[in-house]
This record gives structure tokens, C-alpha cells and sequence, in this order.
């Protein structure tokens, strides 16, 4: 199932041509830029792994696609993300994310019931891409290792 | 006293979204009610056509079109990947909000003596 | 909901709030930031092959000699450059004209090596290179990041990518100067990280030809040698432009053009004794053309203002912005002419 995280997540995914105009909307707007990726979906994972420090300094959108390019190839079977952040006083928030790369093959979430006390039920989601060891997960995805 | 949020609600609908953005702005809270559990494909569907509008709004707000004369052509072309959001569209396409206020005074002054 | 017509596009209506920004939504921003994303409405046919186009109506000719006769008016001399960007122009309007047909056209190499003595105008010209290239639309933003070795090369292992690329990144839509570039390359001490930089230079200046320009600068003759061991770097410049010292004249008049934007003016006699004056500087050791005149002209308005001062009379708007032989004839330049031949000059 295709995960819908982030902005833009419910439109087809963005070619780079359009990842470069929403990036160069960010750096007009004064935003910081950064790239990030993962191979854990979960919706509560919030901090995913930094591609490299945001770019403060770059004043052309080319400078961020490249960096999008390089995690690609390094990162091929993660989910890739561009985020802004706004740092404007009392904003101090990120102001734009949206995904950029994902895994070849999307498993998906299983919901976890758990009988509390009382029999109340609590839920939590559990993604199968989660399922091996980190060092074995491109490997059981038929991919050489991270 | 911090910031507060404009909210728009009643009778929103999908097929409204430039105009909705364009008066209230990106900060904002749109409560669409009929126009989620109103949606001919269910509630779902109605979230989903809800979302896509905005998303494809935003893109091209930011790639610098103008989403208030380009508006209906954006949700147009969105509609094509999206059979929610046309289901929307369809449904509730003409549907705008150019009716009689009913706010206006209905006490005529009359001059005295 | 009917929209006013006319009203210009206003973006998204609610401020965001903190510090005032210039409006980065609308018409002028949507222009710089214009991306073939919107389908394309309607791209023209190609013209059939016997119509005939008039170059001189068209506008992008009036911007490119609207550019060339600014460029003219405020740099002296540098001849060999203002002839290149004049054929980059051309190429340009030639270029959309061809496009017009139909025929295609590939972006020409724009990296560019500048060779000559100090105060010859290299970065100032890069600079402005940037702003020319933006106008002309071979560039995004035209910003010029100006950088020497220590800025590229780092000081152990690993060091030196990270340090290259953040300041290619910082470039990219503008145009990189690296000055005295041939430090880069230091054959004789192999724990020297400087390939590495350069390597990563060569890569950037390929993949990344429409989006950075590259313009080393510093002396010819080493030049010379670094491209000779580096014939990567040479195959990817180019542009080889020379810019020669300026001759006596060409002083005089941007000392000229440097005192009437400081609003100074120089007497009929101070005038005569500075074009003495900068005959004799030319012949002394460590003269940098352009800059050895900003030092001068700095050296008179302190002798200027020394004059004023020990005389104590009152002064009216002339007397402040006069400079009289005596602050031109008090260099040490003038007592100075007896003293040894220059030594050489490098390069």
C-alpha cells in the first residue's frame, strides 16, 4: 500500500521537475531544506535518519535535487523525504515535508490488538517492513545490504 | 494573546477549495461535513477527494500558478488521477454560494415629522 | 464565489507571522520561479526554412547591447572579455532564433579562467559575470561565491568532500570564483588533499554545466602549469580570457571615474602631476593597476584632508572636494624614483 505521510502524499509522486519548483518555493521562502530517509513507515516515526545538515546556504533548487540524487543512489530502497524548515518567530515549525523516494515494494501495516485489563483493546500499528533486523532488511527485500 | 486559526464551515465542498484557500489563507481549518459523509463513494472517498484538492492546490500555489483564475483547471487535472475527487466534483460541482444575504437590515427608516 | 477581476494574484491571503518579508508569492515570484511544470500552452510550430527573421527588432538583441553599453561605461579597457561577452550574447539571441526553426541548440560551455596581474578587474568582472549570465538566462540567480583553497581543500582525512561540496551547493545558480586556483594542486607533498577538491570540482562542472559556472582566476604562466597537469580542468574550460595591465590612459581615466564617484575632483595642475605620478608607480615594484589607483586616490584625500586641516581656514563645498598638486606632488613616489629598479613581477 502506498503510505500517505506528508504533503502531497495523496498525488501521484512528484517528478523531479516539480520536487525542484516546491524546493526552490521553500529556499524563496526563506526555509531551511533538508533530506532524510527511513525504512521504518510507522506513523509515529517522527525522526528519520539526516541525509547531511540542512541546507541554510543554498539559494538555487538545483543544490537540493542533487542532494535528493545522492540519497537515492546511496539509500535505494528507503523512503526519501525533502522537509522545510520555517524558522520565522512564532512559526519555528517545519512549514513543508513531502516524500520524494519509496521502497520498490510498500508491505503495508498490521493492526495489533492487545487485550487490556477490563477487556478493553488497544491498538497499535505494526509495518511489515519492520519485520527483519536492520541489517537484514535489504537482503530480505532481494536487495545488497545498506 | 497568540494567533487563533480561521475555521470555514457549512456547506464547503471540494469543488470550492481555491476560493476557500484564497479568502482564508494556508493556515486554516477546513471542516468539510457534507462534503465528507455526503461523497457518493462513501466517507472515505469524501476525505480522500477533500485532501487531493488541497494537496494539488498547494503544489501549484507553489510552483507559482495562480490557483485563483487556474483553480477549476488544477482540480480538473487532479480529478484524472483521482476518481474521488471527480465523484466530487460532479456531485457538487455547481454548487456556490452567490445567494440573497440574509443579513441584510429589513427595517426601513422613515423620516418623523 | 465570484473572484474580483483584474485583481492581481495575492497568494495565500493570511500574513504568516514575524519580521516583514517582500512578497514571495505572486507574478514577479512565479516568473523567477518558473519551471516546465504547468503543461505547455500551445509551443509554437517551427517556422517554415525560407522565412526570414529580423535580428535587429528583436528584443533580446536591444537587452544584449543594452548590457554591453552598461558594461562599456563602467569598466575601463578589459577589451578580450567585453568581445566574449558579446560573442555569449550573440550565441544567445542566435540561439532562441534557431529555436524558432525548430533546430536545436546545446548550452555552450561557460566555465571560464581569467589570467592576469593583480587589480586587473578579475573578481570585480566575475561578479558581474554572474549578474550577465542571470540577464542573459544562462544563469538562475547569478550570486557570486568567491572562494580560495583554504575554502575548498581540508586539513585531514574526509574533510575536504564535505568542505567542497557545501560550497559548490552554496554556488549552484551563480557562478564559483576560485581565486589563485593553482594552489589546488601541490605535487610535491602527497599528504595534500587538493586532487581530491579538484576531482570533485571536475564532476560538478560536468554534471552541473546549466546550473554553476566556474571561473578560476590568477596569474597566466601558473596557470599555464596547472592545466597542464590537470588537462580535465583545461578541457573543461571554455573560456581562456586574458585581461591585460591597463595602460597610463586607461589609469588615468578610472582614477577619473573612481574620484567622481567619491565626488573629489582633481585641479588642472593636480591632474597633469598625477598622470606623472602614475608613470612613475607603473615602474615600481608591486603595482596592481586598478587597486594601486584606490590606494592613491586614498593616500590624497588623507593628504587633502591634512592640508585642510593644518590650514584651519574655513572651507565651503569646493574647497572639500578640491585635490591640489600639493597632496599629489607629497607622495613618496616623486622622491622616491631614485631609488633601486623594480624586481620582477611574478607571472
Amino acid at each position: 500500500m502506498r503510505i500517505t505521510q506528508g504533503t502531497f502524499s495523496y498525488l501521484p509522486d512528484l517528478t523531479d521537475d516539480e520536487i525542484t519548483a516546491q524546493i526552490q518555493y521553500a529556499i524563496d521562502q526563506n526555509w531551511a531544506v533538508a533530506v532524510e530517509y527511513t525504512d521504518d513507515p510507522h506513523p509515529r516515526n517522527v525522526l528519520w535518519e539526516m541525509w547531511g545538515l540542512p541546507m541554510f546556504e543554498i539559494s538555487d533548487a538545483s543544490a537540493g535535487l542533487h542532494e535528493v540524487a545522492a540519497c537515492r543512489a546511496a539509500n535505494p530502497d528507503h523512503y526519501i523525504k525533502v522537509s522545510a524548515y520555517d524558522a520565522t518567530l512564532g512559526r519555528q515549525t517545519t512549514a513543508l515535508s513531502f516524500l520524494v523516494g519509496r521502497p520498490a515494494v510498500e508491505p503495508g501495516f498490521r493492526l495489533d490488538r492487545q487485550e487490556m485489563s477490563d477487556r478493553r483493546i488497544s491498538y497499535s500499528l505494526h509495518p511489515y517492513a519492520t519485520e527483519q533486523p536492520r541489517d537484514l532488511r535489504s537482503a530480505a527485500n532481494g536487495h545488497r545490504g545498506s | 494573546m497568540p494567533g487563533t486559526m480561521p475555521v470555514a464551515s457549512g456547506g464547503i465542498h471540494a469543488g470550492q477549495m481555491p476560493q476557500l484557500l484564497d479568502y482564508l489563507g494556508e493556515d486554516v481549518i477546513l471542516q468539510f461535513g457534507g462534503g465528507t459523509i455526503g461523497h457518493p463513494m462513501g466517507i472515505a472517498a469524501g476525505a480522500t477527494a477533500n485532501r487531493v484538492a488541497v494537496e494539488a492546490m498547494i503544489k501549484a500555489r507553489n510552483e507559482g500558478r495562480d490557483f485563483v483564475r487556474e483553480g477549476q483547471d488544477i482540480l480538473v487535472s487532479a480529478a484524472k488521477h483521482c476518481a474521488e475527487l471527480q465523484a466530487a466534483l460532479d456531485t457538487w460541482g455547481d454548487i456556490s454560494f452567490n445567494y440573497e444575504s440574509t443579513d441584510t437590515p429589513d427595517v426601513m427608516s422613515t423620516p418623523t415629522a | 464565489m465570484t473572484t474580483q477581476d483584474g485583481a492581481a494574484p495575492r497568494g495565500f491571503a493570511m500574513p504568516t507571522p514575524g519580521p516583514g518579508r517582500a512578497a514571495v508569492t505572486g507574478p514577479e515570484a512565479s516568473q523567477a520561479r518558473a519551471v516546465a511544470v504547468a503543461p505547455d500552452a500551445g509551443a509554437c510550430p517551427p517556422l517554415p526554412p525560407e522565412a526570414t527573421l529580423e535580428l535587429a527588432e528583436d528584443e533580446q538583441a536591444r537587452l544584449i547591447s543594452r548590457l554591453l553599453d552598461e558594461l562599456d561605461s563602467e569598466f575601463i579597457g578589459l577589451v578580450p572579455v567585453k568581445e566574449r561577452v558579446r560573442e555569449i550574447g550573440a550565441l544567445l539571441l542566435v540561439d532562441r532564433l534557431r529555436g524558432r526553426y525548430g533546430l536545436a541548440s546545446s548550452r555552450p560551455s561557460l566555465h571560464m579562467c581569467f589570467t592576469g596581474s593583480p587589480g586587473t578587474g578579475k573578481t570585480t568582472l566575475a561578479a558581474r559575470m554572474g549578474v550577465l549570465l542571470r540577464e542573459l538566462g544562462y544563469l538562475r540567480k547569478g550570486q557570486l561565491v568567491s572562494v580560495t583553497r583554504d575554502d575548498l581543500v581540508g586539513q585531514y582525512v574526509g574533510h575536504t568532500a564535505p568542505k567542497t561540496k557545501e560550497v559548490l551547493k552554496r554556488a549552484m545558480g551563480g557562478v564559483l570564483l576560485i581565486d589563485e586556483a593553482y594552489y589546488l594542486y601541490r605535487p610535491d607533498n602527497e599528504r595534500d588533499y587538493g586532487q581530491e577538491s579538484i576531482e570533485i570540482l571536475l564532476q560538478f562542472m560536468e554534471a552541473h554545466r546549466d546550473d554553476l559556472v566556474v571561473i578560476l582566476a590568477g596569474y597566466r604562466s601558473r596557470m599555464d602549469v596547472f592545466f597542464q597537469s590537470n588537462p580535465g580542468m583545461a578541457s573543461r574550460i571554455g573560456h581562456h580570457i586574458d585581461f591585460p595591465d591597463f595602460s597610463l590612459d586607461e589609469l588615468m581615466r578610472i582614477a577619473e571615474l573612481m574620484l567622481e564617484r567619491e565626488e573629489y575632483m582633481l585641479e588642472a595642475a593636480a591632474r597633469d602631476a598625477f598622470r606623472q605620478y602614475i608613470r612613475l608607480r607603473m615602474g615600481q615594484p608591486r603595482f596592481a593597476n586598478a587597486r594601486s589607483m584606490r590606494n592613491a586616490i586614498d593616500r590624497l584625500r588623507l593628504r587633502q584632508a591634512r592640508r585642510l586641516v593644518a590650514a584651519g581656514d574655513p572651507v565651503c563645498r569646493a574647497d572639500l572636494m578640491r585635490l591640489s598638486v600639493s597632496d599629489v606632488r607629497g607622495s613618496r613616489v616623486f622622491t622616491d624614483t631614485l631609488a633601486a629598479p623594480p624586481a620582477a613581477l611574478p607571472g
